[in-house]
């Protein structure tokens, strides 16, 4: 077969396109998707991709799941996406849905050429296509050359023999590994408690008060009890697991440091929130609060919405779990203060559904139909515009997705531009949904890009579903469908525009479809605006403008509605607390947020009780998830976490490298994997467990010949420098080393029958000799390649850390 | 022409016909060059590579050899006062190749020929040191077992892993050549010869050897003829573990990192020379032998002003002291530093021992390039100096302290240069050390793996300052005294093993180095002088 056939496309036949990859898969259709594929690794590359202009025969393929840093290119009808992390939960599977680009994530590939880090993908040029008509999972097909794939990585070097036990399928990571205890802390919260309605049922009856039912009287206490506070605490975390933890997966933005700044923005909001909260209290009352969030069930584009009555809740929590893991305060830190917080956020669910009940949306099957009952439905319907042809169809589906993308943009990316509600039932058995898009406000410096825009636009969404459709919407105001793609199924829409916040209701004003237009353009060109300008910013501009646009906007609207909103500034609402300046240096660490927030938030740390442990009862006991990140559990992570202890970093992706860094044992950096300081501890306590089962006496017979021929290794090494390049002198250093590593051989072997990961040693010696026999001469002793030094330095190291000597100790350095 | 007419295929040092390459090789021809110097070399004869081709061809040892070879025993033992074979006083030699063109893959040694097992306890009550004596027994079968007898490395180290656990040194090594006899006999289906079948078999090992897997390849990659044989050096052996008034080293002329007149040197009492070289070891400056013994010390200045003369070069000499008498093993040219190869080619045409144009033939372009990196304009005022150690990688390096390997790399993913130290150097330090400008070891010589890898990337390094001591949440540091903090500015001087507070001035190397200068000078005369005829 010729080579050459990648770059001819007339001779691309059928028959030559073959499996390179698999994931999954976030919009579904029966077309198969053909294009280019290109490597999008940071925002210039994105924007040099549209200014070329191929861009709508391009599949472009990034790292992360986030939306913002793809943006241009969706806005720009790029032919279709392939992430390698992230889940379609992800605002970029909510994104390609909306814009109808079709999507692949958390793709493996088998061949193909390596990233920077390691990753395997297709190189740049190489046609592919993708087989999306499973709706779960998605298929990658690529132009294959003859002969052997592209890739340098076979499946027995290196690391790979590790591996066979440790990983399941590409792209099943979640599902394959299900031995590991971050499998099942994904699947279950704390190993227990599963996702949805049926999870909350259980949660629910392990609580001790009904401080989740909301009941006018118990709101006008000023405070929670000590068991409510922590109930309520304890919920939070399953709920934010629920809301959140399929999006810990999401991966990485090459735009927007997100993490980093929900973070150090939580830490800030459980720090200065209780104020605020006492702020808005003291000038409208319990009742007062109440009535401001009734304000969902009777206006439409306001951000007094459930999101960010979510949003007075969960970072009391969260930052307070983060403060906690960063050893800035004790659990009973502030318990009174946070019992009387916790009201607030309390009367805003009360108020959103404007009558006594379930606090959350996750209680109520996750339905919010919040406008029930008011004049809208009736407007929307009367209203509404019918799309019963593609093109005008394509039209409104365009303009959803070309303002939600700006939405998310000026947001940083994350949700706080977007609010749905509903599902509201219709009559022909679809449903309706009533999105906010919020494009302009005067309260962040960058929104002046969005000068001239309505401050909210809304779209009344009708949809016409095929039958057994489920419609959900979350407490982040978020609707989520099974199967996932709704987009294709919208039957009609109303659109209105707000202009300011404060724009009378009377005024909201019906959109048409010129101005619709219109906003579609202008929308796109602010889009590459921002985009440009947001590329531009320096990593800790990113991350301070996303903390204050999460710490203002999350009280932004009760705070204007309050009346409060000069006082809240004048208090300081920019300002952040010093602990919060101090943990922007830890949170930004890749590692220590790595080792921190996994445990944190996902394994359910950071909700620990209030009170005393045993007073907090059964269900918040702080154990469970310890017992899933046990050494017993990590067991199966062994081989991994070992390759990544003996050399330092690793710039192969290890196998099961995203379930390690979930578990915030594995750090990825730009130049590698590296074990975080807990992946450090859990790789000593699975040594030392290890070293329970072996022969060590046996292995300390053998470790003596390895010695042996130690001393005339490091030796015949040290000399290597002094000579020049083609020297006999070096020859001769190549001919010992050839002799030492024929001397440990029998050693090795030894080894390896009592440890089998002694075994890959030999190959990997042999190799380096091998490479440094035949002129390379980089595999003598050069840190960077897998050398005959570095090899037989990790074999020392293995033999050290095996039998728990010390360098010191033996004297070999 | 061999010296007598019963003496066809042998010489001693000392009635060679001169230092001839071709017939005696490059190993034995330097030991003549060395005698006719009246350097001590212990006593020696080789075997030509006459002979050698002779074995090629016949695939035996020429039927005369044996009693020319008796002869020669007979002049070592008068000149040893041992006998070869002897239970009680036994002579024991080396058996070394030696061809005319070094020849890596080729057998090197057998060292101990002619010891036995009755032999080992006279040698051990003789000497008073039995671990002495069965390590020399231990060596010879070694070395016997895997490169006269060619039994496979894999049946030897089998053999002796299956040996039961013993703590006592000598024990254990008498459990090991007891094993390694079984070996042998059992492995080569002969029994272990006594002295004069291992001399004969050791001497016709070296010969085979020339047609070994790897020589053949070496030859096949430099273009160098396959007839050409090699020859064999028979050598008294020395031994500097005999007692408190002998010893090992290895000494340059010249110091070989800086190029600084004045000799330069490792020295190990009561041990053997490849202690010296395996860096296990914490060893002596030449100064120790000065104090403890003044005359050898004087000797062997004279032997290194000899040499240098002689070959108008740096030397590196490998020498023992055995019971107060010093002999010299081996000398050759001195690899050293781009640096040193500067200066010690301008001081050699300032002492008048060679030319300008040979003083720029000798310092390679890579050398060059290596001596005009920058250096520190001078040494640091003592009150900032916080540790002294070995200058394992040459260079100066200034920059912030990472005291683990993560935070080097965090460190140097913003943007910071790092110099990154740490107690020993283990694979799980390697990403640091790439991220690093500079290293600083607490242990370790030349040998360790921080010194290794940071030559190899060129970066600045101080190695074995003492105890590193690195406080548990790994931000902060005890080296000696002094104590530093991650964060804090360090300079680093590769060229003179110091490592101190604060950044210090980094000079252009010529700014601070006359010699590289002048020598710059003479070049740049040079390529004028080129360019305009």
């Amino acid at each position: 077969m010729p080579q050459h056939a990648l770059h001819e496309e007339e001779r691309v036949t059928e028959h030559e396109f073959g499996l390179i990859g698999s994931g999954i898969n976030v919009y579904e259709q029966d077309d198969v998707v053909e294009g280019v594929a290109r490597w999008l690794g940071s925002p210039e590359e994105v924007m040099d991709l549209i200014s070329n202009g191929e861009i709508e025969t391009t599949i472009g393929i990034s790292r992360g799941g986030t939306t913002t840093f793809m943006a241009p290119a969706l806005a720009s009808g790029i032919a279709g996406l392939i992430t390698l992390q992230g889940a379609p939960e992800s605002h970029l599977g909510i994104l390609s849905r909306e814009f109808g680009i079709p999507c692949v994530m958390s793709v493996t590939f088998t061949e193909g050429v390596q990233t920077d880090r390691g990753e395997i993908i297709p190189a740049d040029g190489t046609r592919i296509r993708l087989e999306i008509s499973d709706p779960s999972s998605g298929r990658v097909l690529g132009v294959r050359a003859a002969g052997p794939p592209a890739t340098e990585i076979a499946p027995d070097t290196a690391a790979a023999p590790q591996t066979e036990d440790a990983a399941g399928e590409p792209g099943e990571l979640a599902e394959g590994s299900d031995a590991s205890g971050i499998a099942a802390l994904l699947a279950r919260y704390r190993g227990k408690t599963p996702p949805g309605s049926e999870g909350d049922r259980v949660f629910r009856t392990g609580l001790r008060t009904d401080v989740l039912e909301l009941a006018e009287d118990s709101l006008r206490r000023p405070a929670l009890t000590p068991d409510e506070t922590d109930d309520m605490i304890a919920y939070g975390g399953w709920n934010v697991w629920d809301v959140l933890g399929s999006r810990a997966t999401e991966g990485e933005s090459g735009l927007i440091p997100r993490q980093e700044y929900e973070t150090i923005a939580a830490v800030e909001q459980f720090n200065s929130y209780p104020a605020m909260f006492e702020l808005i209290t003291e000038a409208v009352g319990a009742d007062g609060v109440i009535e401001l969030a009734g304000t969902a069930r009777r206006e439409i584009g306001t951000k007094a919405n459930m999101l960010h009555a979510w949003c007075c809740c969960m970072p009391l929590f969260t930052g307070r779990g983060i403060t906690i893991g960063l050893d800035y305060c004790s659990p009973s830190h502030r318990a009174d203060e946070l019992a009387r917080a916790l009201q607030f956020p309390r009367r805003l669910y009360r108020g959103l559904w404007g009558e006594d009940g379930p606090m959350f949306s996750s209680m109520r099957g996750y339905q919010a139909p919040l406008l029930e009952g008011s004049d809208w439905l009736t407007r929307f319907r009367d209203e509404a515009v019918w799309l019963d042809d593609p093109d005008r169809k394509q039209f409104f589906m365009k303009f959803n997705a070309s303002t939600q993308l700006l939405a998310f943009l000026l947001h940083f990316d994350n949700r706080l531009g977007v609010g749905d509600s509903g599902p509201y039932p219709t009559e022909d058995g679809g449903f309706l949904i009533v999105r906010d898009h919020f494009l302009h406000d005067t309260v962040y410096h960058w929104f002046d890009i969005a000068e001239g825009m309505p401050h909210a636009i809304t779209q009344a969404m009708y949809f016409r579903p095929p039958a057994g459709m489920e419609v959900t919407v979350n407490d982040l105001s978020t609707v989520f469908t099974k199967p996932a793609s709704y987009m294709p199924h919208l039957a009609g829409m109303a659109v209105y525009a707000r202009d300011s916040w404060d724009t009378p209701v009377a005024d909201i004003r019906r959109v048409e479809e010129h101005e619709m237009e219109a906003l579609t353009a202008q929308t796109q060109d602010k889009t590459m605006r921002l985009y440009n300008r947001i590329a531009a910013m320096s990593r800790r501009d990113r991350i301070m403008a996303g903390v204050q646009n999460y710490v203002v906007d999350f009280l932004l609207p009760w705070l204007r509605l309050a009346g409060v909103w000069e006082k809240a500034v004048e208090r300081g609402l920019y300002e952040i607390a010093p602990v919060t300046s101090d943990s922007y240096y830890k949170l930004t660490d890749a590692n220590l947020a790595a080792e921190l927030l996994p445990r944190v938030l996902i394994a359910g740390e950071g909700f620990v009780a209030t009170q005393d442990e045993q007073v907090a009862g059964g269900t918040v006991s702080v154990d469970d998830g310890d017992d899933l990140l046990s050494p017993t559990a990590l067991e199966p992570h062994f081989p991994a976490l070992h390759a990544l202890a003996m050399r330092g970093m690793i710039s192969d992706a290890p196998a099961d490298a995203a379930t390690l860094e979930a578990a915030g044992l594995v750090a990825s950096t730009p130049s590698g994997y590296m074990l975080t300081p807990r992946g450090h501890s859990v790789h000593s306590e699975l040594m030392a467990r290890e070293r329970e089962s072996i022969d060590s006496s046996a292995l300390s017979a053998v470790y003596e010949r390895f010695l042996a021929a130690n001393g005339p290794m490091k030796a015949a090494c040290a000399r290597w420098h002094a000579y020049g390049e083609g020297s006999e002198a070096q020859f001769e250093i190549i001919a010992e080393l050839a002799e030492c590593v024929e001397r440990i051989q029998p050693a090795l072997r030894r080894s390896a029958e009592l440890i089998p990961r002694f075994a890959p040693y030999i190959p990997r010696l042999q190799d380096a000799l091998a490479k440094a026999e035949a002129g390379e001469h980089e595999y003598v002793v050069s840190p960077r390649v897998d050398s005959v030094h570095t090899v037989w330095m990790e074999i020392h190291e293995d033999y050290l850390q095996t039998l728990d000597r010390s360098r010191e100790a033996e004297g070999s350095y | 022409m061999p010296a007598t007419p019963d003496m066809r295929h042998t010489y001693s040092l000392s009635d060679a016909p001169g230092p001839d390459r071709d017939l005696l090789g490059g190993k034995g021809a330097g030991l003549v060059e060395m005698v006719s110097l009246r350097l001590p070399v212990p006593p020696a004869f080789i075997i030509t590579t006459a002979c050698g081709r002779e074995y090629l061809r016949e695939r035996r040892l020429p039927d005369d050899l044996l009693a020319e070879l008796r002869q020669r025993i007979a002049e070592l033992e008068v000149a040893s006062g041992r006998r070869f074979g002897d239970a009680q006083a036994p002579m024991l030699v080396s058996v070394r190749s030696g061809a005319p063109v070094s020849m890596p893959g080729m057998m090197d040694t057998v060292l101990n020929v002619g010891l036995t097992a009755q032999a080992v306890d006279a040698l051990a009550r003789e000497t008073g040191d039995e671990a002495f004596a069965v390590g020399c027994w231990e060596r010879l079968l070694e070395g016997f077992a895997t490169v006269v007898r060619g039994v496979s490395r894999g049946v030897v180290e089998d053999a002796l892993m299956d040996l039961p656990a013993c703590q006592d040194a000598v024990e254990a090594s008498r459990a090991r050549s007891a094993a390694l006899v079984a070996v042998i006999e059992a492995a080569s289906g002969a029994v272990f010869s006594e002295p004069e079948g291992q001399l004969l078999e050791a001497i016709e090992a070296v010969f085979a050897s020339w047609d070994s897997r790897r020589a053949k390849a070496y030859r096949q990659h430099k273009g160098i003829s396959d007839d050409i044989g090699t020859a064999v050096v028979v050598q008294l052996m020395v031994f500097g573990n005999r007692g408190e008034s002998s010893g090992s080293g290895v000494a340059f002329t010249r110091d070989p990192s800086t190029g600084t007149t004045g000799a330069y040197g490792d020295f190990l009492f009561t041990a053997q020379g490849e202690e010296v070289v395996s860096g296990e070891h914490d060893t002596l400056p030449l100064s120790a032998l000065e104090e403890r013994l003044p005359s050898v010390a004087g000797e062997l200045r004279a032997v290194f002003s000899i040499l240098e003369r002689d070959t108008c070069d740096l030397c590196d000499v490998e020498f023992t002291v055995e019971q107060g008498k010093l002999w010299i093993l081996q000398t050759r040219p001195g690899q050293r530093s781009g640096r040193a190869a500067v200066r010690i080619a301008t001081a050699f045409v300032h002492e008048g021992l060679i030319d300008v144009e040979e003083a720029l033939a000798r310092v390679t372009d890579e050398q060059l390039t290596a001596a005009q990196a920058p250096v520190f304009a001078e040494e640091p005022p003592e009150d900032v100096v916080i540790a002294r150690g070995l200058p394992a990688s040459p260079g100066a390096a200034v920059g912030m302290a990472a005291l683990d390997p993560d935070r080097a790399c965090r460190l140097q993913e913003d943007g910071h240069d790092v110099i990154l130290v740490r107690p020993t150097t283990s694979p799980a330090d390697l990403p640091g050390v790439l991220s690093a400008v500079g290293v600083v070891t607490g242990r370790g010589g030349r040998t360790s793996h921080a010194a290794v890898v940071a030559r190899g990337l060129g970066r600045p390094a101080v190695c074995g300052v003492g105890d590193v001591r690195i406080a548990p949440d790994g931000l902060s540091a005890t080296l000696g005294q002094a104590t530093i903090r991650e964060g804090d500015e360090l300079s680093v001087d590769g060229d003179r093993g110091i490592v101190s507070l604060g950044r210090w001035p980094v000079a252009p190397a010529h700014d601070a180095d006359p010699s590289l200068a002048r020598f710059l000078q003479w070049r740049a005369e040079r390529t004028a002088g080129v360019s305009a005829s």
